[in-house]
């Protein structure tokens, strides 16, 4: 993955691509924002709390369906429908319009695996399950569909070429993340970090203006970073990081007209699996 | 006071002009009475008086201006006149006199012949020069050639360069004009001319004429150096007509074009690089970023192939295609062949560049240095003895220095390509013509692209290239038969990393020896062509880049064989020539390939305006080792890839200076080899792929088609050069079986290009091209998911290649002007490129998000300024 974007970003880099803001940091449309489990380390068969938040810049609402796949062999198929026989469980909800998010109770490793029973009990971690999240705009994923009807195939699971096979870029969005399996106690778990801002909200810029913002963040990090997003303009930073100064990012409101609302998120990754996100209000002045 | 010593003397005057002598060969003596005694012998002593010192002694005699044609000659021709000659203290003549019957037609003459000879004065018994008398006999003779009145040299300005062959023109105030012609040494001479005043005028086709007004006396040689100003606006058969010369007697392909190096490298669009200038003709596509890869009749970059004099190169142009690897200097001409190649080249699929080095001794030295935006040169080429040789050049860019700190202070993460190449070469030629030579080459590139990664600046992408070659070359006629034997040996090192984890490194230390025997073929006797090409050497290579497939590494020698031959028919106005080459690779112990390639050229010359051309023929790749070895994941079965070509051609020369190629195109390819990609191989050739790699195993599960014609319209004036060239194609790919018909990457259905250039007096040249050409193919992206941990998204790509970048359209323009000195020449030129601002989408690419399309545009106009000074 880190060689693909290091050829491409030869491209973007020659090109001059990214001007102003970053395009990561603008949220265009439907976008999966973060992932958070809570724990963030569970044992095989251990439930965890996992969060999506999501930006919805159209308000039209989203819903969301989430299920895990542990990849194996050439990563188009997952050992969780070797296991079954059949597609693994997919659950789905609405995006909360406050919270901005669904969360479900969700077992990573619902399976037995006895390489990585081993691995465990050896006192390593196990990250090669991976939660799935799909965003769709209402009405517009087949998969839904599917999944009301119990015709998911396992293929769809594993293999996001064949999910999102006519499915518009604009109106749809899937992401992925790594859990973590541990034998650890709950009290040696690793903890997820926190971030709070040290702004007031609503964010405030005049249009075209900028405003620098500054997070609290704590936790156990390694190689942390802050990633800002937002459906209203977008950062001059494409991440910061979470090291002894407080960081801080550059919020550049559109020239768009004054009254003009959005939302700013913040999510924090301490780099060993753990994440926190933030959300706000944003203005033009 | 002055005093007398009578002396008496006979000279005999030959024809040149100080050839005068005693007639016994003693020198004068002294005379006791200055005049000789009736019947005495011409040349005796007739000094009874010994002097006391010396005698005048002859310093120079005038030529003889020869008697009009009234004169009444002797038969033998021979008229011997004694003249009395009063020599005075300094050597001057004081007064002449002839006694005797004899005609004026041969006494004023003698006269005044002996009037304007110069002495050593005579000399006392103290050794002061003194007055004397002498009798000087004068022999006139009619049949002897008549001593030069004007003579001199006739060179360029600027150089060293003698002009050989060129008309002089003498005329004197009557307008009656003389004409002499410059020897190989560029001398000249008028000989017998009466004294006056002349204008002597010297000129020629290409050269400024020169004008000097030179006034003759009798006895006295005028001595005329003339330079002329080399103007090519004055060129009377234009340098252009001879850009595109027909094709060499040797030659068996349907289209082969040989480009003369002096224009081409002024041509539009080049930046003075001669072998760009392919790039305007039928058959080749436009390569992304003005960068110089041959992408030739719908084949990939690394389909076709570089020679230089047959041996191969494994790039031809330095990295970003700014610069040929070799000095335009050191190159005669460039042949291109964009398909249906002779029997003599292999190992390939597509068309093919050679560059011939120039094999000829110069006359006199020749230095040029070169500058311009972005590389400097030098060039010396010069005698050694009789029949050798030597010719030195050498580049190296700097646009690194220049640009680097523009690029830092922007924040522009990359390196400045760097490269360098020098060439040297020593050349003998026998009397008998046969050559041998010994050439050394070297070329370095470098470029870099800054990231960063774990806080520090590291290389994200780094390229090394860099090959050398040693070649020794024998070249000999026996029994009318051409024979050419070539020994080479190099290594050619190609790097690339990424960021600390990719990495790639592939060595190449190899021998080339190839022995060809050829003889022309003529009407009554067939001609023939047999030869060896082998190449053998050691292949050492580590490919790690994840993205395009698992890790290879290995080491092996390999032994590459082949033998070619073909005969060439004429029969009236048919020419066909039927050949076959076999080409073997050898892995030892590994695996073992080889191919069988027939094929048949014909031309059929109706008459002085229409010919035509057909061809049809095999051409094979043999498997790289990586491809083969076992060892390092490669696959020992693999076939040779193959290409069949077929051409159909038709060639017009309705009126001179005028004419129309048209040539149609079909190309199969089979048993490609596809698997781990290699689109990335280190080629002079930008990152224009998108969408996903094939990973697979190596397999020969490949096929294409490749369709097109081709035009090319050229017009040459005196003072216009210019051609019109297009192509028409389509190029498909299948790459696995069971895969769907795709494009070509790099397929560019129209690709259309007018050029021309005009010679300005002055030395001014001015020259433009337009170009439009079609946008290449690209895999468009339709979705993309995203890592939450890394925040990157991975895109998801639509159908291969079913999208198109939009058209690229260009107008061009260049300028030249020399300047001429005395001792040598300067010539500036200005390259301009894409005047018109357009931004041509060049490569696909999009933001980091994927959600917008945003291809990477073409530089923006970039005035390349060149100077060249040459002495």
């Amino acid at each position: 993955m880190g060689r693909t974007t290091g050829l491409l970003g030869l491209c973007a880099g020659l090109a001059g691509c990214e001007e102003g803001t970053y395009a990561s940091t603008r949220v265009e449309s439907l976008q999966i924002v973060s992932m958070v489990a809570e724990p963030t380390e569970v044992a095989p068969h251990g439930e965890t709390e996992l969060t999506v938040t999501i930006a919805d810049p159209a308000g039209a609402g989203a819903e969301v369906a989430v299920w895990m796949c542990t990849p194996v062999g050439d990563a188009r198929r997952c050992l969780e429908a070797e296991a079954l026989g059949d597609a693994q469980p997919v659950q789905v909800g609405v995006r909360d319009p406050d919270s901005h998010a669904v969360r479900w109770r969700v077992t990573p490793l619902p399976i037995d695996v006895a390489e990585v029973d081993e691995l465990l009990a050896g006192g390593e971690v196990f990250r090669g399950v991976l939660a799935f999240a799909l965003a769709c705009t209402p009405g517009v994923c087949d998969f839904f569909d599917d999944v009301a009807d119990g015709t998911v195939r396992a293929e769809q699971l594993a293999d996001p070429d064949v999910l999102l096979a006519g499915v518009p870029m604009a109106h749809a969005h899937l992401a992925w993340r790594a859990m973590t399996l541990s034998l650890a106690s709950p009290a040696e778990r690793h903890p997820n970090p926190t971030i709070a801002p040290r702004f007031p909200t609503p964010v405030r810029a005049p249009a075209g203006g900028t405003r620098d913002l500054g997070f609290e963040v704590d936790g156990i990090f390694s190689d942390g970073l802050v990633y800002p997003l937002a459906t209203l303009g977008g950062f001059a930073q494409e991440y910061a990081s979470t090291g002894p100064a407080e960081p801080t990012v550059q919020w550049v409101a559109p020239e768009a007209a004054s009254g003009t609302t959005g939302h700013i998120y913040a999510v924090v990754d301490d780099g060993q699996g753990g994440q926190a996100v933030w959300f706000g209000p944003a203005e033009v002045e | 006071m002055r005093s007398t010593i009578c002396a008496a003397a006979s000279i005999l005057v030959v024809s040149t002009p100080v050839a005068a002598q005693d007639d016994d060969g003693s020198g004068p003596r002294a005379p006791a009475d200055p005049s000789p005694p009736p019947g005495a012998p011409p040349g005796s002593p007739d000094s009874t008086e010994p002097s006391q010192a010396r005698l005048p002694v002859l310093l120079h005699l005038p030529p003889a201006q020869v008697p009009g044609a009234e004169a009444a000659w002797p038969p033998d021709g021979i008229v011997e006149v004694v003249v009395q000659v009063e020599v005075a203290a300094d050597g001057t003549v004081l007064a002449v006199a002839h006694e005797g019957p004899l005609s004026d037609a041969f006494r004023v003459p003698a006269l005044d012949m002996a009037r304007s000879a110069r002495f050593e004065p005579a000399r006392d018994d103290t050794g002061t020069a003194v007055d004397a008398r002498i009798a000087l006999r004068v022999r006139l003779d009619r049949d002897a050639t008549p001593p030069p009145s004007i003579s001199g040299t006739v060179g360029v300005a600027g150089s060293a360069e003698r002009l050989s062959g060129l008309l002089v023109e003498l005329t004197d105030d009557t307008g009656q004009v003389r004409v002499a012609s410059t020897a190989a040494d560029g001398t000249f001479a008028f000989v017998g001319l009466p004294a006056g005043t002349w204008t002597l005028r010297a000129g020629g086709s290409g050269l400024r004429p020169e004008t000097v007004a030179v006034t003759t006396r009798a006895g006295a040689v005028q001595e005329v150096d003339l330079r002329l100003v080399r103007d090519a606006a004055l060129t009377a058969d234009a340098v252009g007509a001879e850009l595109i010369v027909q094709r060499r007697p040797s030659a068996t392909v349907v289209t082969e074009r040989v480009l003369d190096t002096d224009l081409a490298m002024v041509l539009p669009g080049t930046n003075g690089d001669v072998v760009k200038v392919v790039q305007s003709l039928p058959g080749v596509a436009r390569s992304p970023l003005g960068t110089g890869s041959l992408i030739i009749r719908g084949t990939a970059p690394e389909d076709s192939v570089g020679f230089v004099d047959g041996m191969p190169l494994p790039m031809v142009f330095h990295f970003g295609g700014l610069s040929t690897v070799i000095h335009g200097r050191s190159v005669a001409e460039v042949g291109y062949v964009p398909g249906n190649a002779g029997v003599r080249y292999g190992r390939f699929l597509g068309g093919l560049v050679d560059i011939h080095t120039r094999d000829t001794r110069p006359e006199h030295p020749v230095r040029a240095v070169h500058v311009d935006l972005y590389q400097a040169g030098l060039f010396l080429d010069t005698p050694v003895g009789d029949r050798s040789a030597l010719t030195v050049s050498g580049r190296r860019s700097y646009i690194d220095t220049l640009l680097q700190g523009a690029l830092d202070a922007r924040g522009i993460p990359v390196q400045a390509p760097v490269y360098s190449d020098v060439q040297a070469r020593w050349l003998r030629i026998a009397d008998s013509g046969t050559r041998t030579e010994l050439l050394f080459l070297r070329s370095h590139d470098t470029f870099e692209y800054l990231g960063v990664e774990e806080g520090e600046e590291v290389p994200a992408v780094a390229l090394d290239l860099a090959f050398w070659r040693l070649r020794g070359r024998l070249q000999q006629s026996v029994g009318g038969v051409q024979h050419e034997l070539v020994v080479g040996v190099g290594v050619d090192t190609e790097s690339f990393s990424s960021f600390s984890y990719d990495g790639a490194h592939e060595q190449v230390a190899s021998v080339t020896v190839r022995d060809e025997w050829l003889r022309e073929p003529t009407p009554e006797a067939l001609g023939w062509r047999v030869g060896l090409d082998l190449w053998s050497g050691r292949d050492v290579f580590l490919y790690d880049i994840e993205q395009y497939g698992p890790f290879e590494g290995g080491a092996t020698p390999f032994h590459a064989p082949a033998a070619y031959g073909e005969v060439t028919v004429r029969r009236g106005p048919l020419t066909a020539t039927p050949g076959l080459r076999g080409d073997l690779v050898v892995y030892p112990y590994d695996a073992i390939s080889g191919s069988l390639d027939p094929r048949l050229h014909t031309r059929w010359t109706l008459d002085d305006v229409w010919a035509l051309t057909a061809a049809t023929g095999s051409y094979s790749r043999l498997p790289t080792a990586r491809q083969m070895v076992a060892s390092s994941d490669g696959n020992p079965t693999l076939l040779a890839e193959r290409s069949w070509q077929n051409a159909l051609g038709v060639e017009v020369s309705p009126r001179q200076g005028l004419r129309v190629e048209v040539t149609g195109f079909a190309n199969r390819l089979d048993r490609r080899i596809v698997g781990r990609e290699d689109r990335f191989r280190f080629q002079a050739t930008p990152l224009l792929q998108s969408g996903p790699v094939d990973d697979g195993p190596y397999a020969n599960d490949g096929t294409g088609t490749i369709l097109g014609g081709e035009l090319f319209a050229r017009v040459d004036q005196p003072r216009f050069t210019g051609w019109l060239s297009g192509t028409v194609s389509r190029s498909r790919r299948v790459d696995r079986g069971d895969l769907e018909p795709t494009l070509f990457t790099y397929d560019q259905p129209v690709v259309l290009t007018a050029l021309g250039t005009w010679l300005l007096p002055r030395n001014w040249r001015l020259g433009s091209r337009v170009r439009f050409t079609s946008g290449n193919p690209y895999t468009p992206v339709v979705q993309r998911f995203q890592d939450m941990e890394s925040r990157s998204f991975v895109p998801i790509y639509g159908p291969e290649d079913s999208a198109r970048l939009a058209p690229f359209t260009a107008l061009d323009l260049r300028v030249d002007k020399t300047f001429t000195f005395q001792h040598w020449r300067l010539t500036t030129s200005l390259d301009l490129q894409n005047l018109t601002f357009r931004k041509n989408p060049e490569l696909p690419a999009w933001n980091s998000t994927y959600t917008t399309f945003d291809p990477i545009t073409g530089l923006p106009p970039l005035p390349v300024f060149g100077l060249e000074g040459e002495w």
